[in-house]
């Protein structure tokens, strides 16, 4: 098990190394020089050149690539090229913002989408399951920013319950968390209700109902239980549709989280930040995806070794 | 994280089935059993399953049409601003309303269809080759090409789809057929994860064998008889992603990252009626009942045809 650990634990390193080089080196073939950006519109070719060097740009890529990884590995992601701020202390106050809003979408996802795959399954083929199914359907097909807009319409603009945008308040964080979270759980309700279904037609499911077990006993104890194993390990992908998600929603809302960051730092071609913001994101990812992992083989033992 | 990636591609044959845990828990508490609802109507029964294909078909075949020949079924010129007429409900003469220049929504949708499927068809084209080809050497040759391949993929998926999307189209810059390419090149690991599962299953089977021990050569074994065994899961893959392309396209756009020029586009013109939305709903609305029609209609089909190659996978 300790072995596993260790092994699990230097992949994810390697898997965040790989993806911190991979969005590097994109990055570096961004067209358009950012220095002339940040020199504004009128320098001339000397400060341009003088822009270039402050920013390190200059450096073959090789060089920027170790000062940057250096950079990484204490800390610092670099300054921004606009505000000039360090890009991890920028990032930092506002990854509880996403945070936030990632946790109790994933809460949304979770509850919705485990209370609607049982109810599926335990009806499986009456009208309340196609309902259902329907439903997953849609919410896997809509895109979240139109999901969004419609639940504005309703408890904003007509029914004026909740705020529309802005962060800070538990009010405004409903919507987002809503409108993601829905998106998120079609594929959680189709595993759940599928992975019921293969439960259900277990020979020890029939030993049970024999025994003379009650029908709630049975699938509450035995059958859901066994079937929230495989469903755990949609939780990961959830995450990171979630992450995704939240670059959308964020900018929907008006909510200044990380993700809204990296949209409008891609704009301006502040490279520093983009770079700090996937990094967030992708390790945020990795770990949630390891602890799923690792998670998965001490709740169902058979597949530890 | 193999595991949540085939679940989620819905790739049930590499998972194995979960099996049974002891049975002796102590009782303490249940959960009240939900009422059961009532049968569904007899009548329902042979009508849902056909309609459930007439009607996306259609759907898509009306959109399709749209998009090759918008001229034809477009009331307005989508270009045509009428000053006459801003913010117009939707009514008898600007059937979905008009948006904040007086540009006619429908006509705009029309013309919009073409940038959507252009994206749902051709990043499944670009991800399906270049995921297959990657899921095929890596599932036939296996070893360390196996290795270096599914590393990779591992790491790609490390950064979260739509922020490697945003990334790459920026890189490439902003036009359609870039946005095209940086969605077809993040929709790359699970063609290429279905492709290799599937050759890996295949290539153990007996028959492999047999043309091998009569001396078959590798390039005839690869295509002829692993390669057509594959084609089913991929076309069930790609179907199903077409939505998925779709969706990440359209949320390019209306992150104002995508395409970036004239031409009418669903995700960009429901992220222009986001600023108008207590004044005209119709214009955030109707491009997002758009996409939303386009990507149900394709998902139903992939799910048909799911359940006619794979008759397992039928649950339910």
């Amino acid at each position: 098990m300790l072995s596993y650990l260790i092994r699990r634990l230097l992949s994810s390193l390697v898997v965040i190394w790989g993806a911190t080089t991979l969005v590097f080196l994109i990055l570096y073939w961004l067209p358009g020089d950012p220095a002339v950006l940040v020199a504004g519109d009128n320098a001339t070719a000397e400060s341009i050149l003088l822009v270039q060097k402050q920013l390190g740009t200059d450096r073959p890529l090789a060089e920027q690539y170790i000062s940057y990884i250096s950079g990484v590995l204490h800390g610092d992601l670099g300054r921004s090229f606009t505000s000039k701020q360090p890009v991890f202390e920028r990032l930092w106050a506002q990854f509880p913002a996403t945070l936030s809003l990632t946790l109790l979408g994933c809460s949304v996802a979770i509850i919705s989408g485990v209370l609607l795959g049982v109810i599926s399954a335990v009806n499986r083929g009456r009208w309340i399951d196609q309902a259902i199914q329907s439903m997953t359907l849609f919410f896997t097909s809509m895109p979240s920013f139109w999901l969004g807009i419609i639940l504005i319409l309703i408890f904003s603009v007509t029914l004026q319950w909740l705020p529309a945008i802005g962060n800070g308040t538990f009010a405004q964080l409903i919507l987002p968390a809503a409108c993601l979270g829905f998106v998120a759980s079609g594929s959680l309700t189709r595993m759940v209700r599928n992975s019921m279904l293969d439960v259900l037609n277990e020979q020890f499911v029939t030993t049970l109902r024999a025994k003379g077990l009650l029908e709630p006993n049975v699938l509450y104890r035995h059958v859901l239980r066994n079937a929230l194993i495989p469903a755990i390990t949609l939780l990961g992908i959830l995450v990171g549709e979630l992450l995704s998600g939240s670059v959308v929603v964020e900018t929907l809302f008006a909510r200044q989280g990380v993700g809204r960051t990296l949209v409008e730092a891609i704009g301006v071609k502040d490279i520093p930040v983009v770079q700090g913001a996937i990094l967030f994101a992708s390790i945020f990812f990795v770990m949630i995806n390891t602890l799923v992992d690792i998670s998965y083989t001490w709740i169902d033992p058979r597949i530890r070794n | 994280m193999d595991r949540a990636i085939d679940i989620a591609i819905g790739n049930v044959g590499a998972l194995e089935a979960p099996g049974s845990l002891p049975a002796s828990a102590p009782r303490k508490w249940t959960l009240p059993q939900l009422r059961r609802w009532p049968q569904r109507p007899a009548w329902l029964h042979g009508w849902a399953s056909e309609w459930a294909v007439l009607i996306p078909a259609l759907v898509v075949a009306v959109l399709v049409v749209c998009a090759a020949a918008p001229g034809l079924l477009a009331p307005f010129d989508p270009t045509d601003m009428d000053v006459e007429a801003i913010l117009q409900a939707p009514g008898a003469q600007h059937l979905l309303g008009t948006d904040q220049f007086g540009r006619d929504v429908l006509s705009l949708l029309i013309y919009g269809a073409r940038q959507s499927l252009l994206m749902g068809a051709f990043a499944v084209f670009i991800g399906g080759i270049l995921g297959g080809l990657i899921g095929l050497a890596s599932g036939y040759i296996g070893s360390y090409v196996d290795a270096v391949l599914m590393r990779a993929i591992d790491i790609k998926l490390a950064v979260p789809g739509i922020l490697l999307a945003i990334v790459v189209s920026t890189a490439l810059g902003a036009s359609l057929t870039n946005t095209i390419i940086a969605v077809g090149l993040i929709s790359v690991p699970r063609y290429a994860r279905v492709m290799r599962s599937q050759v890996i299953t295949i290539k153990n089977r007996p028959f492999v064998e047999a043309a091998r021990s009569i001396g078959t050569s590798q390039a005839a074994i690869l295509f002829k008889h692993i390669l057509p065994h594959c084609w089913s899961p991929m076309l069930v893959m790609a179907t199903l992603g077409v939505g998925s392309s779709i969706l990440i396209g359209s949320s390019l756009s209306f992150l104002g990252l995508g395409i970036i020029d004239d031409r009418p586009d669903w995700g960009f013109l429901l992220s222009q009626g986001r600023s108008y939305l207590s004044v005209a709903w119709w214009i955030a609305t109707f491009p997002g009942l758009a996409i939303t029609a386009l990507v149900v209609s394709v998902n139903l089909l992939g799910d048909e045809l799911r359940h006619h190659v794979d008759p397992q996978k039928r649950v339910g």
